[in-house]
């Protein structure tokens, strides 16, 4: 069981295809009822990085977002609703404001056609694989993109495609 | 049949509409009826056309479809009839086409001869107007204008076609002729140009227009019978079977010339001409030939079914000059026509003036060449080939071009270089063509008659080549029959090789391919090794950040093979030195330059080196350029080179080494002023103590003056030199000191020269000295002569009578230009009279300032620090005050009127070493770093060494051995005004190397002035985060200078290697301040720099001047080990930096060597952190907002989550690590926070000092002495921390200050990635560490791994791409 979780804490870099591929079932998990894997490896959380295609801002909600790495397009969801939400509610009232203004910060970073680093945790909405976003940089330097891909393949191959004894 | 629609076209429209036009709307509507050439391919597209022309634009087609209707016809010679005046070409060499209301010049595709003097329908052509006047139509498809056009009315035998060859003349009749009755039968082979030469017919002298054609012939019984119509039918048909093997000329002459257009296109297939006599034709004064020549009654015969014959042409071309055909596309047309640009780097050579190429031959038309010479001319600095055309040569237009290119016609009048460079080799014409090309760029300034000259004067390219060329490139010409007829004894197609001819290049174009090759040498190494075997491959840190490292590459003139040539200027912007051309410039280092250069000379630079230094990501930002070494075509077209890299190139060369070109139009004045102007007379004495590098010149600052001056600081030497100034004019032995230039060609003359000099001066001066000081009371005295004679000095000198010591007689060369060396004699007389033998009297030094004002700034570059100098005693000069007491700290002005020369001395007892210690300036001795050099294989250019005997002088004294006890003895005390170099303290070792134990305590620097040599190891300039990120205070001083100079001062940082020590000189520095060559790699010496008193670190300051004492390209593993050790800062760092191997945190989970790695990783989270003051700073003194800079903020402890994609990790680090990893050093994020009020307080704050994040940590740390952060929410996901903040003083935190330390911490976590090198923790070290470091409270150690970080770094996204590249490539 280890084994299968040692991910848990791992942002996963993982294509857009590997990540909408990825392969669903229930688990008896309360905090995470879907578990997602691919090959056997299960992934918890995970990076991409790609370009803002599409933004829909539901204000004090959620920004949902899309980032297309150039190999798919990845659904992310920003909550916003830290101040009102029961979920920080065991938080300091100060840790939860400051939160909650890193998150408005992250939702003006995201603009449309800006390259930007995302992560978060894999979750489902509807059957389709999005990530919820922990945080967003906006990348300025067009190698990241390239470097991206390289190092989502060497993961791959070094990592993820690997059963470890 | 045809098409009702097209429009009918008159030549007439089109001559009026005088555009560039197409009409080929038809060839995509194929008509029926005969097809009269393959309907074209598309055109090849000339590949790069962007070069020759920036906007290659196609033809602009008809909109609609036309036709035009005329007449094909031949040439016509001379017609006075001649209906339009339009037509006339220059060469009058071609096909003519006319209709009603016009005549204009064409060519056809695929010529049928029947066409000619027919109607013909023209369906798809393009209309070119010549660039001098004239129009040009080129018939691209044609059919004959009535259907049955094949009866031609001619003789016409089966499949024969007979043409005859004059107008008018029916050649049926040949057989009746008894002169016209010869008949050739065989195959084309060669057609030389239309000629007009003298002939005596029938007493009458007159001029004949005809060429020569050489047509291989069979020699079987068919063809050597007297011609019948049968006979000619049989052997036409029958040509298979025939043998072509013997040659035979035929003179086409009077008005069969004008078929000269058409024959070329014959050229290669068997033809019959018949109808012929047999002439003697004198091809040369006494040399005649039996040929075939036309007459009335000739015809030309041609077979419809006739094959293509073979040329006889070699299968395999060594270029060595070997006749053949080659086929290609024009990529370029240069010089009005006579180079011509095939392929890629064929250049097809149209040299001799009565070539007459066609009109269409343009920039994008495929054209096939016959008969031209294949050399290949061995270039040093180009692979190229040359076709040269000879007067064999035939070009053929096989598709014409569909561009807007249009055409040049070559002059055919013929200037006296046109002959110059027909009397070339082809190698060498090219080589010419280039010269006048890049000179006529070079020298814009100039006319074209003063570059080209006139028919009658040779201009200044040709005096250049002619410089040059080999006597072996120029061959004799003969004349066109001749060369025609005795072809290979001519020479045509022999190749005389000149791979010496170095190019010669615009100065612009020079830098753009020196770029290109330092980018093309980086791409070949990096294909060689591996790129990225470490992931810092070409990047420094200092204090945990990493710069670019620069590549230097050090190129002789030998291995580029171009010769430089330009004038010398100081560049106004830079106030550097360079070379000159209209075209750019480029820095040079002259070590020996001495104060007589001219800037109106032109120097011819043939030895040197070029360095070429940037850093080597720059690759992917410029792309390679193209993939050729040097581009002709550059230099051909006026291409402006937009240079915006930020390589430096420069270039190194001895003065003396360089040609001073005294070209026409360009005065050159005559150094024997500089001589003149050297008479004798007293002189001053000067030593150069410092030299102030250019004011920058602030806002509102009144303390700088309006006009610009450089200042140099100077002490005038008690001691006056009297030269005898009748010796001066005399040259002596001349011969004797150029004798060893020849003998020991590229080594260094002046030494040999001096050494022979001072063997003689060695033996006489010698001979004169039983007593060594003179009291030469009459010092002029006789003197007339003795330059000439040795003898006759030492007599002189044996007279004096030795009395005092304030007389030191000396024997003195003054070095002129060329190698010509005056020796005189002279006094050295001390001004002082404090004075004494005994060694103890230190006159005083005077200390002048001399300002040295615009125009004479090249003295500036002239004085070098440590050098003497002298200048002349006008009794009441600027550097003596009236009476006899002169004074000191005096500012002395420089203008254009006083000259100064330099002077070099030794002691007659000690044979020059390049290397000895004998001239006293700094005493090298405690500098140990030569054994760096010569440990270095690399080239080593030496720029600047003090008075070595080896740098010339312009005044050499030799004195006596016995004086030299007395002369040091007074000269040491002058000494007091150099700083000298310093060795570092000995006992400092690498490890200790420590930034942080620097004393910070103070406000401004203090500290002693003082210069240091050593080899530049790396050298950074910071961008302002990074200045501001400075976390040492001993740039204090530095930051507020930034202020002030923004822009233009940068703040730099260099690693010096003295004496194996690295030592880091920190500050500001004004870019003009960096001399040329400055950078890893260079041997240096910084005057004026402030020892701070830390422990090898040093502060510039604004009067610190760099002198560039040799520059090295240093391999860059001599270069990492010195490097490696000054980061190596940290006492964890166990290992070898080179060891590190780069890997994934989950890969450090299992091994179990526990070898620090480095890794790729972002932080997600902060676990716990610990800020302190920092213990023993005097915050007492630090009031001020800038003083609180100074790192009073410690981190002993701080613990983060890593992430790099394959695990995630703890990683502890402390100090500087620490503070990188929360990005302390970097800009308080502006725009974050607009709507949150209390941010906002500190984000609008403009002021650099105050942006950074150390310094809000600094002004919370200052009320409260430890500060501790924990985070009790997630470790993994960064916007879910929860973190507590707890202080140690009674203070309570105020809330704004709690919430900016925990959005501190939450920017950290929004990061870039880092490359950290860390290694395994376990986890009782941890919770130790925790002990220690949290007093009681008690560290959770997770069951995660656990790691010590050693060394954080910015990461660099190409690099890492790289890496990964590389290592996914290897699987």
């Amino acid at each position: 069981m280890e084994q299968l979780h040692r991910l848990y804490n791992t942002h996963v870099k993982l294509l857009a295809f590997d990540l909408l591929s990825l392969t669903q079932t229930p688990s008896h998990s309360p905090s995470d009822p879907i578990s997602f894997s691919r090959r056997g490896t299960f992934f918890f959380r995970a990076e991409t990085v790609g370009t803002i295609t599409s933004r829909e801002l539901k204000p004090n909600k959620f920004l949902k977002f899309t980032v297309d790495d150039g190999t798919g397009c990845i659904v992310c969801v920003l909550w916003l609703n830290q101040l009102v939400s029961p979920y920080f509610s065991r938080c300091s009232p100060p840790s939860v404001r400051l939160i909650a203004q890193m998150a408005s910060h992250f939702a003006a970073e995201v603009r449309l056609g800006v390259v930007a680093r995302v992560r978060g945790r894999i979750t489902s909405y509807r059957g389709a694989v999005q990530i919820t976003v922990s945080d967003v940089v906006v990348e300025r330097d067009p190698n990241v993109e390239t470097l991206h891909w390289l190092e989502c393949m060497s993961l791959a191959s070094k990592c993820f495609d690997v059963r470890l004894s | 049949m045809d098409d009702p629609t097209p429009k009918l076209l008159t030549i007439s429209d089109l001559i009026h509409r005088n555009r560039p036009i197409t009409a080929t709307s038809s060839l995509h509507s194929p008509l029926p009826g005969r097809p009269i050439c393959p309907i074209p391919k598309p055109k090849p597209k000339p590949p790069n056309a962007t070069h020759s022309n920036p906007n290659p634009k196609t033809l602009p087609p008809l909109n609609n479809p036309t036709t035009m209707i005329g007449t094909l016809t031949l040439p016509i010679n001379n017609s006075p009839s001649n209906p339009n005046p339009n037509f006339r070409c220059p060469y009058n060499n071609c096909l003519q086409f006319s209709d009603d209301s016009a005549s204009i010049c064409c060519d056809v595709l695929d010529l049928d001869v029947r066409i000619i003097g027919r109607k013909i329908r023209v369906l798809a052509w393009n209309f070119i107007p010549l660039k001098r006047g004239g129009w040009f139509l080129e018939i691209i498809k044609w059919s004959f204008l009535e259907s049955s056009g094949l009866g031609l009315g001619l003789g016409r035998c089966s499949n024969v076609d007979t043409f005859p060859l004059v107008s008018g003349s029916s050649s049926t009749t040949t057989d009746d002729d008894p002169k016209a009755r010869y008949r050739i039968h065989g195959a084309l082979e060669f057609i030389s140009p239309v000629s007009v030469v003298p002939c005596n017919e029938g007493g009458v002298n007159s001029s004949l227009q005809g060429f020569l054609l050489q047509v291989i012939v069979c020699e079987c019984k068919l063809c050597s019978s007297k011609s019948s119509k049968l006979v000619l039918n049989d052997s036409i048909r029958e040509h298979d079977t025939h043998s072509y093997t013997k040659p035979v000329f035929v003179y086409f002459c009077g008005a069969a010339s004008s078929w000269h257009p058409v024959i070329t296109k014959l050229i290669g297939k068997i033809v019959t001409v018949s109808g012929l006599k047999k002439k003697l034709v004198y091809i040369g004064k006494e040399e005649s030939r039996l040929m075939y020549a036309t007459t009335e009654k000739s015809a030309l015969h041609l077979s419809r079914l006739s094959k293509k014959w073979a040329l006889r042409e070699k299968r395999v071309m060594e270029g060595k000059g070997e006749c053949g055909s080659y086929k290609g596309v024009i990529r370029g047309v240069y010089m009005k026509g006579m180079v011509v640009e095939l392929d890629n780097e064929v250049w097809l050579l149209l040299t001799d003036h009565l070539l007459t190429p066609p009109h269409s031959l343009r920039v994008g038309a495929l054209i096939s060449v016959r008969n031209v010479h294949f050399v290949n001319p061995k270039f040093s600095w180009k692979k190229m080939l040359i076709l040269g055309a000879c007067f064999k040569t035939s070009i053929v237009v096989e598709s014409f071009s569909p561009l807007e290119t249009g055409r040049h016609v070559v002059s055919q009048s013929q200037s006296m270089l046109g002959k110059f460079v027909e009397s070339l080799v082809f190698s060498a014409r090219l080589w010419v063509l280039l010269v006048i090309s890049c000179f006529r760029k070079k020298f814009s300034g100039m006319t074209n008659e003063e570059i080209l000259g006139s028919k009658h004067k040779e201009g200044l390219a040709q005096f250049y080549a002619s410089l040059h060329l080999p006597p072996p490139v120029f061959r004799s010409r003969h004349g066109l029959f001749m060369e025609v007829c005795n072809h290979d004894q001519c020479g045509c197609g022999s190749e005389v090789y000149s791979n010496n001819l170095k190019l010669v290049m615009p100065i612009s174009s020079f830098i753009c391919h020196c770029e290109a090759t330092w980018m093309r040498m980086l791409q070949r190494e990096n294909d060689h090794k591996n790129i990225c075997e470490n992931n810092q491959f070409d990047l420094h840190s200092c204090e945990g950040r990493f710069y670019g490292r620069s590549i230097k590459k050090i190129i002789t003139s030998e291995d580029m093979g171009i010769i430089l040539l330009g004038s010398l200027k100081i560049s106004p912007s830079s106030g550097r030195l360079q070379l000159v051309d209209a075209t750019g410039s480029i820095d040079v280092l002259i070590p020996d330059l001495p104060l007589t250069w001219n800037t109106h000379s032109i120097y011819e630079v043939i030895d040197y080196s070029l360095i070429i230094e940037g850093e080597p990501h720059l690759i992917d930002h410029l792309g390679l350029l193209d993939d050729e070494s040097v581009s002709c075509r550059s230099i051909f077209q006026c291409i402006p080179l937009a240079r915006d890299t930020n390589l430096a190139v420069y270039i190194y060369f001895h003065l003396r080494d360089a040609t001073c070109r005294n070209l026409p139009f360009y005065p050159c004045i005559d150094k024997k002023d500089d001589f003149e102007k050297l008479e004798g007379g007293a002189f001053h004495l000067l030593r150069v103590t410092h030299k102030f590098p250019v004011l920058q010149k602030l806002n509102c600052d009144m303390a700088v003056s309006n006009t610009s001056s450089l200042f140099v600081e100077a002490i005038i030497l008690p001691w006056d030199l009297f030269l005898n100034g009748d010796g001066l004019p005399t040259k002596v032995s001349t011969e004797q000191l150029e004798e060893p230039r020849e003998c020991c060609a590229g080594e260094n003359y002046q030494e040999h020269a001096s050494l022979k000099r001072r063997k003689i001066d060695h033996a006489s001066i010698r001979a004169l000295s039983a007593g060594v000081m003179y009291d030469c009371s009459k010092p002029d005295r006789g003197r007339s002569s003795c330059s000439n004679s040795y003898a006759q000095f030492n007599e002189e000198l044996m007279s004096c009578n030795l009395s005092s010591y304030h007389k030191i007689s000396c024997l003195i060369t003054v070095r002129g230009v060329n190698c010509n060396s005056i020796v005189s004699s002279g006094t050295l007389q001390c001004t002082s009279s404090s004075i004494n033998g005994g060694g103890g009297c230190r006159p005083s030094a005077r200390k002048v300032l001399l300002e040295i004002k615009s125009e004479s700034f090249f003295k500036y570059q002239f004085l070098q620090i440590g050098g003497y100098y002298i200048t002349k005693h006008h009794g009441d000069d600027s550097f003596c005050k009236k009476g006899s007491n002169y004074v000191s700290d005096v500012k002395v002005l420089i203008n254009s009127g006083i000259h100064m020369w330099s002077l070099s001395y030794a002691f007659d007892e000690v044979f020059p070493d390049s290397n000895s210690s004998d001239h006293r300036v700094f005493s090298s001795s405690s500098f140990s770093n030569n054994e760096a050099l010569s440990e270095n294989k690399h080239e080593h250019l030496q720029v600047f060494t003090e008075n070595s005997p080896s740098t010339c002088s312009d005044v050499h004294i030799i004195f006596p051995a016995n004086v030299r006890d007395i002369l040091e003895a007074n000269l040491e005390g002058l000494e007091d005004g150099l700083v000298k170099p310093i060795v570092p303290p000995k006992e400092i070792t690498n490890d200790s190397l420590s930034i942080a134990s620097t004393d910070c305590s103070c406000l401004f620097p203090e500290g002693n002035l003082l210069s240091l040599r050593g080899q530049v190891v790396s050298f950074y300039t910071m961008d302002h985060s990074s200045i501001d990120a400075h976390l040492s205070c001993e740039s204090l001083g530095d930051i507020l200078q930034t202020r002030f100079f923004q822009g233009v001062i940068r703040s730099v940082c260099i690693h010096v290697l003295v004496d194996h020590h690295i030592v880091r000189i920190c500050g500001s520095l004004n870019k003009r301040a960096i001399p040329i060559g400055f950078g890893p790699g260079a041997y240096a010496t910084f005057h004026r720099i402030l020892d701070r008193g830390g422990k090898n670190s040093f502060m510039l300051t604004p009067v610190t001047f760099i002198v560039i004492n040799s520059i090295s390209a240093v391999s860059e593993p001599y270069n990492d080990k010195y490097v490696d050790s000054w980061r190596a800062s940290d006492v964890h760092n166990d290992a070898a930096p080179d060891s590190i191997s780069s890997g994934l945190i989950s890969e450090l989970i299992q091994r179990v060597d526990c070898k620090p790695m480095r890794f790729r990783c972002r932080v997600v989270a902060i676990h716990i952190l610990v800020l302190e003051k920092r213990r023993n700073v005097k915050y007492d003194d630090l009031q001020s907002k800038d003083t609180s800079r100074s790192p009073f903020v410690d981190i002993p402890f701080a613990g983060f989550v890593l992430d790099d994609g394959s695990s995630s990790s703890f990683c502890w680090a402390n100090a500087e690590r620490a503070a990188t990893l929360l990005r302390l050093h970097e800009k308080l994020p502006q725009g974050a926070f607009e709507n949150s009020g209390w941010t906002s307080k500190w984000a609008q704050i403009d002021d650099n000092a105050c942006s950074t994040i150390i310094y809000h940590i600094e002004r919370i740390i200052r009320k409260h002495d430890r500060i501790t952060v924990k985070n009790h929410g997630s470790m993994f996901d960064s916007s879910y921390q929860d973190l507590a903040v707890s202080v140690s003083s009674d203070n309570a935190l105020s809330c704004s200050d709690e919430n900016l330390l925990k959005f501190i911490i939450f920017n950290a976590c929004f990061g870039t990635f880092w490359n950290v090198v860390a290694s395994v923790m376990d986890s009782s070290t941890v919770r130790q560490l925790g002990k220690e470091h949290l007093s009681g409270m008690e560290t959770t150690v997770r069951a995660i791994q656990n790691m010590w970080a050693m060394e954080v770094c910015y990461s660099n996204p190409l690099t890492d791409g790289r890496y990964l590249i590389q290592e996914l490539l290897k699987r």
